[in-house]
């Protein structure tokens, strides 16, 4: 199966927390004969007609992504930003961007030899400048206070199967998602009430999954995000890259769900990992799992190495692997 | 200023020392200008061209091939290369780039932030916490595809954008070689001696090691702007869209002060913008070649630009200009000097 086109086109789009209609409208296309609804930056998409004697899945992946928002044009032309979710401030300096819907690119400054301070602080957003190439009066005309900022490298094959790409958080999880939709759309699914969340602002507040989880009402919830993959200077308690998903254990989430996962995933022979979150889980799953009464909740991750880079890289095999478990849970 | 021909200049890769690909592109364009065509052991190009007229004064203009880079130090367990820079590039600057390593696509990646303690945060940036991940997940995979002392290069980027501005992995110094290359296309008052050189950051090594017969040299090169809010005018050393900057004196060179004030005069009489820098910095393939041969009367033009040594040097055209006119300007005021 190569999927690498459908990544390559949901790591290409927009979608900075609170701007994700695009991505919305990229993965309703995914699903014509199913009925899709769009509202708060969240995509719902259910598999079948709800019926009331039947427990309800959500499968949930967040399309959010980070990036930065306009708050200033500066004297000599240059913007100034605020941060939306956690970038990764080491790799700001000479980086590309991209500015707006019209997606004008820009650079970040990064001072040059003469300016060096030796006991220099590390980065804050305050000392982030965007040098678009304009002066004032041009990026007053281009830019407006609230444009959306872009880290953007495009979507590359590696090695093997490994692809590096911008947004893969969690862009690699819904395409997991997508993939599994689609299997179960194709299989038979009786058991539950199958419904899709590709939910808005994850980075900043997990809104898009507190409404998503609060109208879909679910008995059950998949979480499917992205977490650390082992690489130089990353612990023990990483995924393996080509691994499999890894299948989470937290005080959070329910263990008989996840235990359940793993046997669907031995019975099927699908390669998974265990991650082990001690109290949360950092993923949508810690405010699913206390929506409406309670949901049960388990989380399956795609060990990605180097996150809230420009520069992420995944395996595919590690998300056809995730997709084939989702639908064979959705079947049995 | 020809920008296709500075884009496909700028996207091709050639660090120090491995300059073949850019001195490649360079011969087959120039040969038919070029009266005679040497390559030296260190892989310097040199390019004499005669002129129609009879003089005895003897011009090189210089610019050098060489960009940044880096080069593959190790392979790491999980697959990834160790690597080191190969010219001045500041670590603060690579993290997140894409990359290519013989040929194959890469990225540079580190411990994810998340996991970080706040001391390894704050601590500066080092190339030994780094790796190229080229989709490898053992070292035995990597070493099929690449070999120790591979060259990485930033990825090709070329692009235009704001107004009237280029941003770029290479301009440093392909912007010199498009100059050069476009020069001698045309009719010119006296011999000159084009050289494309090599190894420039790594110390000037081509240039030392060049033989090029010459009374007067043009070193046509990039220089720091660092003209953006925020740092105070003295320190901003030039900025962009105020043309050609004429030194004076660098961390390498003092530059000859006759010479000096006829670049002055010669743009102010032909109304081309100029600008010198407001900080002794920075240093460029002068340095070596007013010590050559008894010494080269040598002055640098140069444009400003931003963010030098990192994947996105950024200048513009305007400047460009600027330089390749006052260039021109140059050869004929030291043509008619004697």
């Amino acid at each position: 199966m190569d999927f690498f086109n459908l990544l390559e086109k949901l790591t290409e789009a927009d979608g900075v927390s609170g701007d994700e209609n695009a991505v919305c409208e990229i993965i309703a296309a995914e699903f014509p004969d199913c009925k899709t609804t769009i509202n708060n930056g969240n995509l719902v998409v259910n598999l079948n007609e709800i019926n009331p004697q039947k427990k309800t899945v959500l499968i949930d992946a967040h399309i959010d992504r980070i990036g930065f928002i306009v708050t200033q044009i500066t004297e000599n032309g240059f913007l100034r930003v605020g941060n939306i979710g956690k970038t990764d401030m080491r790799i700001l300096p000479a980086s590309r961007v991209f500015v707006g819907k019209k997606r004008l690119p820009g650079i970040i400054c990064t001072k040059p030899p003469h300016l060096f301070d030796k006991d220099a602080k590390p980065l804050e957003i305050s000392d982030i400048l965007i040098d678009i190439g304009m002066d004032k009066a041009s990026s007053e005309r281009e830019i407006s206070v609230g444009d959306r900022v872009l880290l953007h490298e495009k979507c590359t094959r590696l090695a093997d199967d490994i692809v590096a790409a911008s947004a893969l958080d969690n862009r690699a999880g819904a395409a997991a998602v997508i993939l599994a939709g689609k299997n179960i759309l194709a299989g038979n699914f009786d058991k539950y009430n199958v419904v899709l969340l590709f939910s808005s602002c994850e980075e900043v507040t997990e809104r898009g999954a507190i409404i998503g989880a609060f109208n879909i009402n679910p008995d059950i919830a998949l979480v499917v995000d992205v977490t650390f993959a082992k690489t130089h200077g990353e612990n023990e308690l990483c995924g393996r890259t080509r691994g499999g998903v890894m299948v989470g254990f937290s005080a959070s989430l329910d263990a008989d769900l996840s235990r359940e996962i793993m046997t669907v995933a031995k019975k099927e022979k699908i390669p998974i990992q265990v991650e082990v979150m001690p109290q949360k889980t950092g993923t949508n799953a810690d405010v699913i799992t206390i929506s409406r009464g309670g949901v049960r909740a388990s989380t399956l991750s795609i060990p990605i190495k180097f996150m809230h880079t420009q520069s992420e890289t995944v395996s595919l095999f590690d998300i056809e692997k995730t997709a084939l478990l989702i639908t064979k849970f959705c079947e049995e | 200023m020809n920008i296709k021909l500075l884009e496909d200049l700028c996207n091709l890769y050639g660090g120090s020392g491995d300059e073949r690909a850019v001195r490649d592109f360079i011969y087959e364009k120039i040969k038919p200008y070029a009266d005679e065509i040497s390559i030296d052991n260190l892989g310097n190009l040199v390019v004499l061209k005669k002129s129609k007229q009879k003089s005895s004064v003897k011009i090189a203009l210089t610019a050098h091939m060489d960009e940044v880079s880096f080069i593959v130090t190790s392979f790491r367990h999980d697959g990834t290369l160790k690597f080191a820079p190969v010219g001045g590039v500041n670590a603060d600057s690579v993290l997140g780039r894409r990359v290519v390593v013989n040929g194959h696509s890469g990225v540079i990646g580190a411990k994810a932030i998340h996991n970080m303690t706040e001391a390894e945060q704050k601590a500066p940036a080092k190339f030994d916490d780094f790796s190229i991940d080229i989709g490898c997940l053992k070292p035995v995979d990597a070493e099929k595809i690449v070999s120790l002392g591979d060259r990485v290069y930033f990825e090709k980027n070329f692009i235009s954008f704001g107004n009237n501005m280029i941003a770029s992995k290479a301009i440093d110094d392909r912007f010199g070689c498009a100059v050069l290359m476009s020069l001698m296309e045309k009719d010119l008052p006296c011999d000159v001696t084009f050289a494309f050189l090599t190894q420039e950051e790594i110390g000037c090594r081509g240039a030392k090691a060049a033989v090029l017969d010459a009374d007067f040299a043009i070193v046509v090169e990039t220089t720091t702007a660092a003209d953006f809010d925020g740092v105070d005018d003295d320190k901003k050393c030039t900025k962009i869209g105020n043309g050609a900057v004429i030194s004076y004196m660098d961390r390498g060179t003092i530059y000859d002060k006759n010479l000096f004030e006829i670049c002055k005069k010669t743009a102010d009489e032909n109304n081309i913008k100029w600008q010198t820098k407001t900080i002794i910095a920075g240093g460029n393939d002068a340095s070596a070649l007013a010590l050559k041969d008894g010494g080269i009367r040598t002055c640098a033009i140069s444009i400003p630009c931003r963010y030098l040594h990192t994947a996105n040097c950024v200048s513009s055209i305007s400047d460009m200009e600027a330089v390749e006119n006052l260039t021109q300007k140059m050869i004929l005021a030291i043509a008619n000097l004697k």
